[in-house]
């Protein structure tokens, strides 16, 4: 009996005899397969890089926000100095415990260091300078990261922690959005509120602006700084570190009818006054956690109320009716964890459930909301999931198309080599040979049909992702509001093995039921017709 | 043993079949050679009732080891058919069909494969080589469907190049050769696994008067070596008198 080695070769030059034929079959096949492979591995890319790759990161973020909050406590007065004697350390586990024990479940502790600490504005990257006279200059490629708090003292930068090589010794640098961008921002913000209180337009517009700022943002991601910070005056502590990411989710926070409180153009400082300070450390702080792999202690909480609630909602009536306003429309259905601006300085809200830190300044209290990142995730799944199906029953009509032609193809070929095999059987070929050389040209067929296939479908999602993976990255970022991540997107990093290889096996399967009827068939003509055979 | 004397028909014994005549110069005991092929009462024929058509009727005949048979008749008559059914490539509609001692009426298609692998090597009128397997290729495809390695399949093939005078073609496709030198490749085919029985089908029908000449001298040359048994089928007298016996054959019946 032939081995499989053997019957390979005799398929392979079986393809030879029959070039044209057989390569032609390769080439409807392999189409079929392009269409649903440049699919496949499109969303795998999409899908690993949005969330798969990093899990973690959305669980720091989602953490981070709140405790960063909670730590911060009461803040009394808009007095600059005192704000500054307020830690922002990480507490220690049993600090921790003592503290948010009771209201925080802790799912997992990170133990590497980061700098912890105020972040710091870098220089406005379009040029327009500083805010102030006490901010230093830079140095065209060496920008100087500034604090505007002369109060800083380096032990709060310090104090308590390392740098740690994260990043060949360099500090991961989140970088903060220019003041202009981040003032379109606010207008649409205000605009909303002031004006225009179509949620759906609003959010149009500000998820395009978003989307603009990491634009801008992100092609500075993998550059070497050199950050300077002012502390106490005169003092500078400088040090190299690497642009990891930027702040490109906005939490959108109001302390009465100040929204951001950019006035002051002191976006993501510490040290500002009030709201945005708050809003700074919530915000970057969250992210600087999100952005490096690895984190100090960094506890991950479940909010009891909040680990199973999708509070993603896109109905703005029920939020008016409960008069709580969300500008990004996003609530719960209770309408309670709602980011809400109040309707005067005087109103306040409160949380009726844990997990969001209810504070009071002066009078004022506001809600700080976050969205749990698996809503966004499950928006762009249902997406992706929809235009999946769409497309896998489209491509299989092709799929069977190709694989009835290799049909047709192989009943030819079977047809032609009716002598061939008379010939064969007469030298002792039995009939379980012949099964196996010719099933062995469908496989060669099928198999370089296939390969031809993924080769074209990958080279076509890369050039895809070059020439359109920002504008998707961008699409897709600004629509989420809550994304943030530290690469470049959509150059080609995701490969679904687990699916092209089951997408693989079924095809085969089906090409191989295909062709084997009529080799059985041929197989068993009688010898002597077939040797008389033209 | 056998004589390859002008006078080669066999004749028939009182049972009707068709023996050898030895030569007067072998010895009476030299005469108990062993039947490798038996036909007993056998009918072929083909086609529908009504339509049928008788092939072979009756054929009663022995062949014995190392014999060179020769089997002429018109065109229709039935010689292919009988080659056919020595070589387990048909089966008679009644009778037996014995070679080296298994009745293959008895045997499936798989053993019957086996069979015709290990027992029967076929020689063609048009050769029939795979065009794109050089001239070593072609003679590894019986010991190919025998399962052998490549190494021992190489090691043969060459030796049977080489008794066949082929040894310098042995890289050549099947159109790089003459017409001489492709049907040597299909003897050497026919022997690489050392056959009993050698079936040839108009050897010389397509080649020219000398290489014919070339073609059956060398199939004598391996008889009278390897004492292979070889039956061929032919138009030609000029290659009927090099058997040591001819068997002719008309309207399916032996005269």
């Amino acid at each position: 009996m032939i081995t499989i080695q053997d019957s390979l070769r005799l398929g392979l030059i079986k393809f030879k005899a029959r070039k044209v034929r057989s390569v032609l079959s390769m080439v409807m096949f392999a189409f079929g397969v392009v269409s649903i492979l440049i699919f496949l591995i499109g969303v795998s890319s999409i899908r690993s890089i949005l969330w798969e790759a990093y899990p973690d990161r959305y669980q720091t973020y989602f953490a981070a926000i709140n405790w960063s909050m909670s730590v911060v406590g009461e803040i009394k007065s808009t007095d600059l100095a005192e704000n500054i004697h307020i830690p922002l350390s990480i507490p220690s586990v049993p600090e921790f415990k003592s503290m948010y024990g009771d209201k925080y479940k802790i799912k997992g502790i990170y133990k590497k260091t980061v700098l912890v600490g105020p972040t710091v504005m870098l220089k406005d990257f379009e040029g327009k300078g500083d805010l102030n006279n006490n901010r230093q200059s830079s140095v065209e490629n060496n920008y100087s990261i500034v604090s505007i708090d002369p109060y800083l003292s380096k032990e709060s930068v310090l104090g308590g922690y390392s740098f740690e090589n994260l990043y060949n010794g360099r500090v991961p640098i989140l970088l903060n959005p220019a003041y202009a961008d981040a003032m379109l921002l606010n207008n649409e913000l205000q605009n909303f509120f002031m004006q225009d209180r179509s949620f759906e337009s609003f959010d149009t517009r500000f998820s395009e602006k978003l989307g603009d700022i990491h634009k801008k943002l992100y092609k500075y991601i993998g550059q070497e700084v050199t950050v300077s910070v002012g502390l106490n005056g005169s003092e500078v502590l400088s040090f190299q570190g690497l642009i990891v990411g930027y702040a490109g989710s906005i939490q959108p926070f109001q302390i009465g009818n100040d929204l951001f409180g950019l006035n002051y153009s002191t976006w993501g400082t510490v040290g500002a006054i009030i709201p945005e300070w708050a809003l700074s450390v919530n915000t970057q702080i969250g992210t600087l956690f999100s952005q490096a792999k690895k984190q100090d202690i960094v506890y991950i909480v479940e909010f009891d109320s909040a680990k199973k609630r999708d509070v993603f909602v896109d109905d703005m009536t029920n939020l008016q009716n409960k008069n709580v306003l969300s500008p990004n429309g996003r609530c719960d259905s209770d309408g309670v964890r709602c980011f809400a601006p109040p309707a005067s300085n005087e109103e306040s809200f409160t949380a009726s459930d844990n997990g969001f830190s209810n504070e009071t300044i002066d009078n004022l209290s506001f809600h700080y909301y976050v969205y749990p990142l698996k809503s966004v995730k499950e928006y762009f799944e249902d997406i992706l999931n929809s235009i999946q199906y769409l497309v896998i029953c489209v491509t299989s009509l092709l799929l069977i198309v190709a694989i009835a032609f290799v049909n047709m193809n192989v009943f030819k070929i079977l047809a032609d080599s009716k002598k061939e095999i008379g010939i064969f059987r007469a030298i002792g070929a039995q009939k379980i040979d012949i099964v196996k050389i010719f099933m062995s040209y469908i496989f060669i067929v099928l198999a370089g049909g296939f390969i031809a296939g993924l080769v074209l479908a990958v080279a076509i999602n890369i050039v895809l992702s070059l020439l359109f993976g920002d504008t998707i990255y961008y699409l897709l970022a600004a629509g989420s509001s809550q994304v943030s991540v530290s690469k470049p997107l959509f150059v080609f990093v995701g490969f679904p093995i687990v699916e092209v290889t089951v997408f693989f096996i079924i095809l085969m399967s089906m090409g191989f039921l295909a062709g084997l009827f009529p080799v059985l068939i041929s197989s068993r003509n009688n010898v002597v017709n077939a040797l008389r055979s033209e | 043993m056998f004589s390859s004397d002008s006078d080669q028909l066999g004749r028939c014994n009182s049972n009707h079949v068709v023996e050898p005549k030895f030569s007067d110069t072998v010895d009476q005991e030299q005469n108990n050679v062993s039947k490798i092929i038996e036909l007993r009462s056998v009918y072929k024929k083909y086609g529908k009732i009504k339509q049928e058509v008788v092939v072979l009727q009756n054929i009663n005949l022995n062949i014995y080891t190392g014999e060179i048979v020769a089997l002429v008749g018109p065109s229709g008559s039935g010689k292919s058919t009988l080659l056919n059914l020595i070589g387990g490539l048909d089966q008679p509609d009644s009778g037996d069909v014995i070679v080296d001692g298994r009745n293959l009426g008895g045997l499936n298609d798989n053993e019957l494969s086996v069979f015709r692998n290990q027992t029967i090597g076929f020689v063609f009128q048009f050769f029939y080589l795979q065009p794109y397997l050089t001239a070593q290729e072609n003679v590894e495809i019986p010991l190919v469907f025998r399962g052998e390695s490549r190494a021992v399949r190489s090691q043969k093939a060459r030796r049977v190049l080489e008794q066949v005078g082929l040894s310098a073609r042995i890289s050549y496709l099947p159109n790089q050769l003459s017409g001489g030198q492709v049907q040597r490749v299909a003897i050497a085919r026919a022997l690489v696994n050392s056959p009993k029985i050698i079936l040839a089908d108009e050897p010389t029908g397509n080649l020219d008067m000398n290489t014919g000449t070339e073609i059956i001298n060398l199939l004598k040359q391996i008889n009278a070596n390897l004492h292979t048994t070889m039956v061929i089928v032919t138009h030609d007298l000029n290659v009927a008198k090099h058997a040591h016996r001819v068997i002719e054959i008309s309207d399916g019946k032996i005269v």
